[in-house]
């Protein structure tokens, strides 16, 4: 039997087990990755990846998993960031195939902190790719990091766990899709130039936002954020005016006083014809008095109703967990299938090489002793017969680690009754 | 072939109604089963227009000389409308009201189709621009269907929006504008087919028939209705009115031309009392 396990370990550092500092000292650029793999698998005998996001920092090791994985490599790590191995936290370590399953799962976002976010699976892509790009090969990560895609996919195609958004920002702007359809025609106005009004308009240029108004107190401020999203500075006293151009009115301000009653609300719809407009408020305390969103046309949104969509579309993300984890069990499934078959490989090829190497001793007897034509049908015979005769282990091997009823004892008794392990020592 | 047409007769309003129901179960549960509806939708319009044509064949002149043939042809009209619209914008979720419209229009249809064998056809319906006088004018009561059932999603959709209780319809229907947009042409669509319908109609009337009588009944309320539409949607131009208020008028519109039509054919007892 193979002398290298197929077992694998993982470790974790996450928001779950660290803090964003310790998470920030962990964290590994693309290219201390590439610099990083081949000196952790020198250092553990082994195949080894690196998954680094802003959340999280994993090391992924195959052909050497001893329950101290840690251990192994705190030092290197220590001596990678350059740090005491003291001042860094407590992993979480997982083995077999607990640590495919963390793996598929933190691809399917149900690791993330977000949960339901993108953004994961294309950055265990990327430790794909970087595994792929190492010197040495990988062949069981490859394979661990080739499921865990498919999985983060999969989970994504059946389930509804990354749908509907969960930051104000995008709900905002999911808002204003339902009302606008695309937004290449429509105005968006920024009432305040602080950061989060700016962030509520790089989410709406995002999604094809290309006419901004932004209206400020401060016009050095307002003139700024005007230049930065390519749009217009309008004063405060005009905001009225900036009401009835705009489509969608982001309020950002530390106004302490609505900047927007009902009768302005009036008479801006009288002047837009009508003409829908999303209001939405983000302020604290509001800048929109509750009563301008009572006209027809109007629709207003302040923090406390973006909020709870929020929740409630985190709340059906969080009923899709189980049905995620389902489809996550058949990818475990596979992983073992792989496994199992991988256990029996290095034995079948030293089967083949022992076959081999009786059929070329017996040739090699032959080889002065008859003429090259009946050289060359010895030689034919000789290769159909071991074929014949390899047939029937081989595929009992098979057949048996994939229905997962290969007992040690029949692997023992292959091996022994061949030879193998003396011929491998 | 009378059989046949009965038996298809029978079964197309159980199709229509089948289809919708697996529309609105794809609305509700946003299940997997476009394909099969999709599928299940062609199918029914191959039934449906192989219907019409049998319909035809059998009485050696177009469908559409009964209140019954001009409900099929409506339903039928509709549905391609509807299929068109599917295929174009890939979006299945408005299927359950086109189709649940075409539905009564077919359920009703049924139910008023006379016996093949009993049945008398208006000899104007070998006229050719009868034909096209009919055509204008079921096409535009197409299109004015569509104009309505835009405004009820446009309707639902905003009320979902405006009580900030975001449901289902805020989850399926397309956007709000969207919806507003394609409800205007379709009802100026409607208004202009309708319009060129009756007038090609009256055109026919006043060359054709001996004892045509602009004072006809059925032939004031239809103009009446027709002109009031047209009205109506010239005050929503001029006054701007909200899109809210915009989507009620054009559902009492449509309503109100279907209770017209409903009239006037109540009031004689063919669809057109001034027949030869």
């Amino acid at each position: 039997m193979s002398k290298m396990s197929t077992e694998i370990g993982a470790i974790s550092f996450s928001h779950q087990n660290t803090t964003l500092a310790e998470r920030d000292l962990l964290a590994f650029s693309s290219s201390e990755i590439e610099q990083s793999l081949a000196i952790f698998r020198d250092k553990l005998g082994g195949e080894v990846g690196i998954l680094s996001t802003c959340n999280r920092t994993e090391f992924y090791a195959s052909g050497a998993c001893a329950p101290t994985l840690w251990e192994d490599v705190k030092d290197l790590v220590a001596g990678i960031k350059g740090v005491r191995p003291t001042r860094l936290p407590t992993p979480h370590q997982f083995y077999g195939a607990e640590a495919a399953r963390h793996l598929f799962r933190v691809s399917a976002s149900l690791e993330s902190l977000a949960l339901g976010e993108d953004q994961i699976l294309a950055q265990v892509k990327d430790a794909h790719e970087h595994l792929l790009g190492a010197e040495e090969k990988s062949p069981v990560l490859d394979q661990l990091f080739q499921l865990a895609v498919r999985a983060g996919k999969d989970v994504r195609t059946n389930t509804t766990l990354c749908q509907g958004n969960v930051s104000i920002s995008s709900v905002s702007v999911e808002l204003a899709k339902k009302i606008f359809g695309q937004f290449k025609r429509f105005t968006i106005l920024l009432v305040g130039a602080g950061e989060t009004g700016v962030n509520a308009g790089v989410h709406f240029r995002a999604a094809g936002a290309k006419d901004f108004i932004i209206v400020n107190r401060g016009q050095e401020r307002g003139e700024a954020v005007a230049e930065q999203f390519d749009g217009e500075y309008m004063p405060l006293h005009r905001l009225s005016d900036a009401c009835v151009r705009a489509d969608i009115v982001v309020f950002a301000t530390g106004a302490q006083h609505p900047l927007l009653d009902l009768e302005s609300m009036r008479n801006i719809m009288r002047a837009r014809r009508n003409r829908q407009i999303l209001l939405i408020d983000i302020s604290n305390p509001r800048n929109v008095d509750p009563r301008a969103g009572e006209p027809d046309g109007v629709f207003l949104y302040n923090i406390d109703h973006l909020e709870s969509i929020v929740q409630e579309n985190l709340q059906e993300r969080t009923d899709q967990i189980p049905l995620a984890e389902k489809i996550l069990d058949g990818y475990v499934d596979e992983w073992d299938a792989y496994l199992r078959a991988r256990r029996v490989t290095p034995t079948i090829a030293a089967l083949s090489k022992h076959f081999k190497s009786v059929r070329q001793q017996e040739l090699d007897h032959f080889r002065n002793k008859i003429s090259a034509e009946e050289y060359e049908l010895l030689e034919e015979f000789s290769k159909r017969l071991i074929k014949k005769l390899q047939h029937n282990p081989i595929i009992h091997l098979r057949k048996s680690a994939a229905s997962n009823k290969l007992r040690s004892e029949d692997l023992d008794l292959v091996i022994k009754l061949h030879g193998l392990l003396d011929e491998d020592s | 072939m009378s059989a046949v047409l009965q038996i298809i007769e029978i079964l197309l309003p159980l199709l229509y109604l089948g289809l919708t129901g697996l529309y609105a179960r794809n609305f509700f549960n946003q299940e997997h089963e476009k394909k099969t509806a999709r599928a299940s939708l062609y199918g029914l319009l191959g039934t449906h227009l192989g219907y019409l044509t049998l319909l035809g064949v059998a009485q050696h002149a177009w469908p559409l000389g009964s209140m019954a043939e001009f409900l099929s042809v409506l339903s039928v009209s509709l549905t391609i409308t509807y299929a068109i619209t599917e295929r174009a914008e890939e979006d299945s979720n408005t299927g359950m009201f086109f189709l649940g419209i075409a539905s009564i229009f077919q359920v009703f249809s049924s139910v008023l189709m006379e016996d093949l064998a009993t049945k008398t056809h208006p000899l104007l319906l070998e006229n050719p621009i009868y034909g096209i006088h009919v055509a204008f004018t079921v096409l535009g009561f197409a299109a004015l269907a569509v104009g309505a059932l835009d405004a009820v999603m446009y309707i639902l959709l905003s009320r979902q929006l405006k009580s900030r209780e975001l449901g289902l319809f805020f989850r399926r229907l397309p956007p709000l504008i969207r919806l507003e947009t394609m409800s205007r042409i379709a009802t100026i669509t409607g208004i202009i087919l309708l319009g060129i319908g009756l007038a090609l109609g009256h055109f026919v009337a006043i060359y054709i028939l001996e004892d045509y009588n602009l004072w006809d009944p059925k032939i004031v309320i239809m103009d009446a209705a027709w002109a009031a539409y047209f009205v109506g949607f010239l005050v929503v131009k001029l006054r701007g009115l909200s899109g809210i208020r915009m989507g009620y008028l054009s559902l009492a519109a449509y309503l109100g031309l279907l209770l017209m039509m409903i009239l006037s054919n109540m009031l004689t007892s063919s669809f057109h009392s001034f027949q030869p």
